[in-house]
């Protein structure tokens, strides 16, 4: 399965630069070293390589250079209520359903959102470099939250009152995976309009991976964001890419949602990091405008767009609304022509959010 | 003494908003939220402990943070009426912000 790592440096070099050492160098020792870091066993460079998807060591990423064939592998932890990370293994790769709904939720929810990412934009999971998924469940008493901490996905179990288990919607699954895409791409601040973006690109492809198993286009889409997760509020959801700030209204309990769908209600409070969850809107709706304009499966086309935005160099860590709608008229534009319907979509998309986007082809980002 | 609190962000985001407030009274405290029309009266010992880790300060927000993580803002009034305002997010170890935790669960969920 493993081959140790003999060589110490090659053990903490990133496998692109592993890959480029082992294709490049005319020394053998070194090719050999090299090509042995490479076939160490994921899960022990899965924790160095993760360490860099929430803002450290930016990984890099060379397609067309990835060793071998794709595949997921994924391991599922329970932390049994309490609050320390990874708890204890439940599942791992290929192992047979368990008795624990959770574990298999998240077991299944993983490999949709691996496969998503492979079957519509070639991309060999969180790093593209085929990074192990890791995720725990049961995270906490009653923790009625969801995240990724830059090695992992967690998942708390809900209040069991207001919220119900955080594995439930495939959405949230996909949401927090691609938290981590984000920060081994763009790595976006999780501050104001860069944060709002790195929370609405989760959205996005949440969305996406949900739309993606169902095999809905996006006019079938409900273009809802945590519908379900909800207890004895079933058509409520936490957010609507559809129409910001309808998911919820004067509940007595949640109140009403406050996303805006245009600039014009910008949130400009401090909390919550700038307004990440409540701004997001704006880029959320831009999304859903451009989709449903170009039609057809969102993810082939309006998908693809974001997607090739994301990777796209220009775009800064800290880019506002703006740098990013300006790179994906860019992207739509060198991907589908600069007369293309999709690239008019975007830019209405953009302009009917307010956010001013500029038609021609000038280098804008951020 | 007072200190008010505000817990934002998580996934669900706003609809997960709390905020409150901790008046310190001889050796109790109220624990109040007019948004959600909670009161709780802490008994000698949970004041004490509070008012010892608000004493102490907040601290300092540490490294990265984590996508969907909760923020916690705090502000501490003293009795000579100095104010001490700081964020913390995640799932801190401070006591002070493990304490606000379980109390804004208590509040969101009205129990
Ligand atoms: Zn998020």
């Amino acid at each position: 399965m493993s081959t140790p790592c003999r060589h110490s440096i090659y053990c903490i070099l990133p496998p692109h630069i592993l890959k480029n050492i082992a294709k490049n160098t005319k020394d053998a020792k070194q090719r050999e070293a090299a090509l042995n870091a490479l076939s160490v066993d994921h899960s022990i460079r899965s924790d160095r390589t993760t360490f860099s998807l929430l803002g450290g060591l930016q990984v890099a990423h060379a397609v067309g250079l990835t060793a071998a064939t794709p595949a997921v592998h994924r391991t599922i932890y329970v932390a049994g209520n309490r609050e320390k990370l990874p708890g204890t293994l439940a599942r791992s790769e290929g192992q047979a359903p368990v008795k624990d709904k959770s574990v298999n939720n998240a077991y299944d929810g993983l490999g949709a959102t691996f496969d998503f990412y492979l079957a519509a934009y070639q991309r060999n999971s969180i790093d593209n470099q085929g990074l192990p998924l890791k995720a725990t469940v049961h995270y906490g008493d009653g923790y009625n939250n969801a995240f990724w901490n830059g090695q992992q996905m967690v998942f708390g179990d809900g209040d069991g009152s207001i919220f119900g288990d955080f594995t439930a919607p495939l959405d949230v699954i996909g949401h927090e995976l691609t938290h981590g895409v984000t920060g081994s791409q763009a790595n976006l601040t999780y501050q104001g309009q860069a944060g709002a973006l790195n929370e609405s690109i989760s959205d996005v492809f949440g969305s996406l991976v949900k739309q993606y198993a169902a095999k809905q286009t996006a006019n079938q889409a409900d273009w809802l964001i945590g519908k379900g997760l909800l207890l004895n509020r079933n058509d409520l959801a936490l957010r609507s890419m559809a129409k910001p700030g309808s998911a919820y209204e004067n509940d007595p309990l949640l109140g009403s949602d406050p996303q805006p769908a245009a600039m014009l209600r910008y949130d400009e409070s401090a909390e919550d990091n700038g307004g990440v969850h409540i701004n997001s809107g704006i880029p959320n709706h831009a999304f859903y405008l451009a989709a449903t304009a170009i039609g057809g499966f969102a993810w082939v086309k309006a998908g693809q767009i974001w997607y090739d935005t994301l990777l796209d160099a220009r775009l800064k860590q800290s880019a506002d609304f703006a740098a990013f709608a300006n790179l994906t008229v860019m992207n739509a534009a060198q991907r589908y022509g600069t007369t293309s319907i999709e690239r008019k979509a975007v830019i209405d998309a953009w302009t009917q959010v307010g956010v001013p986007v500029q038609a021609h082809q000038a280098a804008v980002a951020g | 003494m007072k200190m008010t609190f505000v817990r934002s962000g998580g996934f669900a985001g706003p609809m997960m908003r709390v905020e409150g407030a901790v008046d310190f009274e001889g050796d109790k405290a109220m624990v109040t939220s007019e948004a959600r029309k909670y009161r709780r009266e802490l008994d000698q010992d949970e004041a004490r402990v509070l008012r010892d880790a608000a004493s102490r300060g907040i601290g300092e927000a540490e490294g990265q943070v984590a996508p969907d993580s909760f923020q916690y803002d705090v502000t501490v009034t003293t009795a000579d009426g100095k104010t001490r305002r700081g964020t913390l997010h995640g799932d801190s170890s401070n006591p002070l912000i493990q304490w606000i935790r379980k109390e804004s669960d208590r509040i969101f969920s009205q129990k």
